[in-house]
């Protein structure tokens, strides 16, 4: 479904609604001008009486009454909230124009800051406020790009055509990050990608990447990549060449930041490259719209994106020069973009590796005797603030081994953290080749004497290991010394979940109707 | 770009600002024609035309762009000089 948003300002900003509903939002509400403290306040605005999947609020600094606190505004905001139960509000940061009359720094500028310090103090205690970074393009573009006085004394406008369009697509990407819509796998080539040259012409020794000049420009890049792979990007390459020359050059060549070891599944080879990534995702377990492809060659770009659309393909920068810059801009920014990190994250790839050893154990055992042999131990325990996160991450991205297909944002989750009537529990997983961290959550909503399984969740990484029966089990045991008697859930089927769909009545619950499902304990 | 041209690309940037199908708009059409075409509805359009012409209108002509002749024999004259 289409995320409708609220925009609240105290300059008109309008035109902005067209380009959200270009690209993709659905319901725009556009306050009065200077109408942000009636809307977050009156019990009879629209917004109080309509929930908004988001609420932007831009304020211009200049245009803020003389000796405002941020208090004022924080307090606005955090009476809608309270009456308001839905929505997330998006509130940019402060940048005013960076010219003033008094002195060099003007007093302006002075207020700014520290508007900007109590801001994003404020958004860290506020789980529902998100800090948008105006200021963030406002550096990378300019004040004069973004701003165009003329507007200003027709219309009381002050952003620029431009403005409207970055200010969009950043919007558009905090959205993505709040709602967990990020890519999961980025695939790349090697030759004129990771490293200047053609690895099966020039050598190893002789591939452009170094500390200097235009070598330092694939270094960089690769140290880019590098800093992804640790957000919990999963890195896999795609690159015609022979396999024994790229582990070498990997493991030879001084100025590799990269190594072989930090690429999942890789395709190094002769095939095509859509057939490349196709298998790509079938040993990884994830859809072909979790890819991200980058290469430097046209042709290569062209067939994928022909063949398999649901592949994101950036283009590639002519200027290599722009390499990192672009690789933020137009890749991590658009493609992988994140508000927190999981301690899952960083360990990701050494997951992945795991279960590829577990998946050559399991072909010398029967089934039975491969899962006994791993010694897995799951735990569950009850959510705690530091794992809510990844609870939220869970429900956002997990696709198979989700029963209600209910999803929800951090904001959400730690709203029901707080609520008497939630328990929230965290499955952890461990075998003998390592620590998994938390792979499952079960999220129950308790009504006197009868607990609602709201949604049941285990990531793709321990399917196929039965923990799911253990899982259940453990939140029997816990439910009962609640004092309940009773357990009802639902299932929805989705795309992917199907394999799910007899898990409550194979555990021994009763099929009430196609969807629901009660025990008694 | 011929002066037809420039027609019809204003005349695309209108349906697209006023939320219209081109049909509605033509070479005669005026700001009393078009319900959408409010004072921020023009603000809105001169946006869209300078960002799509490259061309800036200046604050005096802007009130004067009342109908398709009149942008078209404005940004006309800009991209001429």
């Amino acid at each position: 479904m289409k995320s409708s948003i609220a925009l609240l300002s105290n300059i008109t900003i309008d035109p902005l609604k067209s380009v959200l509903q270009q690209i993709g939002f659905g319901k725009v509400y556009v306050a009065g001008y200077n109408q942000w403290q009636y809307e977050l306040l009156s019990p009879d605005s629209e917004i109080i009486n309509n929930s908004y999947t988001y609420l932007l609020l831009y304020l211009h600094p200049d245009e803020l009454a003389n000796g405002v606190e941020i208090g004022e505004i924080t307090s606005a905001i955090d009476q809608f909230l309270r009456q308001q139960p839905k929505g997330i509000v998006m509130m940019c940061d402060f940048s005013g124009r960076p010219l003033y009359t008094t002195t060099y720094t003007g007093d302006a500028l002075v207020k700014e800051k520290v508007l900007n310090a109590s801001l994003y103090t404020y958004a860290t205690t506020q789980p529902r406020v998100q800090i948008l970074a105006l200021s963030r393009l406002v550096n990378l573009h300019g004040y004069n790009t973004l701003f165009d006085d003329k507007y200003w004394y027709l219309g009381r406008m002050k952003f620029s055509h431009t403005a409207y369009s970055l200010l969009a697509h950043e919007i558009l990407n905090l959205s993505r990050a709040i709602e967990g819509k990020t890519s999961k796998v980025l695939v790349l080539d090697l030759d004129n990608t990771l490293w200047g040259g053609v690895l099966g012409e020039e050598g190893w020794q002789h591939i452009t990447l170094s500390n200097e000049g235009k070598g330092l420009i694939y270094k960089e890049f690769q140290h880019q990549i590098a800093l992804l792979k640790q957000t919990g990007v999963i890195l896999s390459l795609c690159s015609k060449n022979n396999e024994a020359e790229v582990r070498e050059a990997f493991k030879k060549h001084p100025d590799c930041i990269l190594k072989w070891d930090d690429f999942v599944a890789p395709r190094v080879n002769w095939l095509p490259k859509d057939q490349n990534l196709l298998s790509i995702c079938r040993e990884l377990n994830v859809g072909i719209d979790s890819l991200v492809f980058i290469d430097d060659n046209q042709i290569e770009r062209e067939l994928v994106r022909t063949s398999l659309p649901e592949v994101q393909v950036p283009e590639f920068p002519a200027d290599t020069t722009k390499l990192s810059q672009w690789f933020i801009e137009e890749v991590v920014y658009p493609c992988f973009p994140r508000i927190h990190f999981t301690k899952e994250d960083a360990y990701k790839t050494q997951q992945y590796h795991r279960n590829k050893e577990r998946e050559e154990v399991r072909s010398q055992f029967s089934y039975d005797d491969f899962i006994q042999q791993l010694k897995i131990e799951v735990d569950i325990q009850e959510a705690k603030p530091d794992t809510l996160n990844r609870i939220a991450q869970l429900t956002q991205k997990t696709n198979q081994f989700n029963l209600s297909l209910k999803r929800y944002t951090e904001a959400e989750i730690a709203t029901m953290y707080t609520s008497r009537d939630w328990k929230l529990y965290t499955c952890s997983y461990r075998d003998k080749f390592g620590d998994e961290g938390i792979i499952g959550s079960v999220l129950v909503l308790l009504k006197q004497d009868t607990a609602h399984i709201d949604n049941f969740l285990l990531s793709c990484r321990a399917l196929g290991r039965k923990v799911e029966f253990s899982i259940l089990e453990q939140i029997k045991s816990a439910l009962k010394e609640l004092g309940i008697q009773r357990i009802t859930a639902s299932y929805y089927p989705g795309e992917k979940n199907i394999p799910a769909k007899r898990f409550y009545s194979d555990c021994g619950f009763t099929t009430l109707s196609e969807h629901d499902f009660e025990t008694q304990l | 770009m011929s002066n037809m041209e420039v027609e019809q690309r204003i005349i695309q940037i209108m349906a697209s600002t006023f939320g219209v199908d081109a049909s509605q708009i033509n070479s005669t059409s005026r700001r009393s024609d078009l319900k959408n075409w409010d004072s921020l509805g023009q603000l809105r359009l001169v946006m869209q035309l300078e960002s799509e012409f490259g061309v800036s209108f200046s604050i005096d002509e802007i009130p004067e762009l009342n109908s398709v002749e009149e942008i078209k024999t404005k940004l006309i004259a800009l991209k001429s000089l």
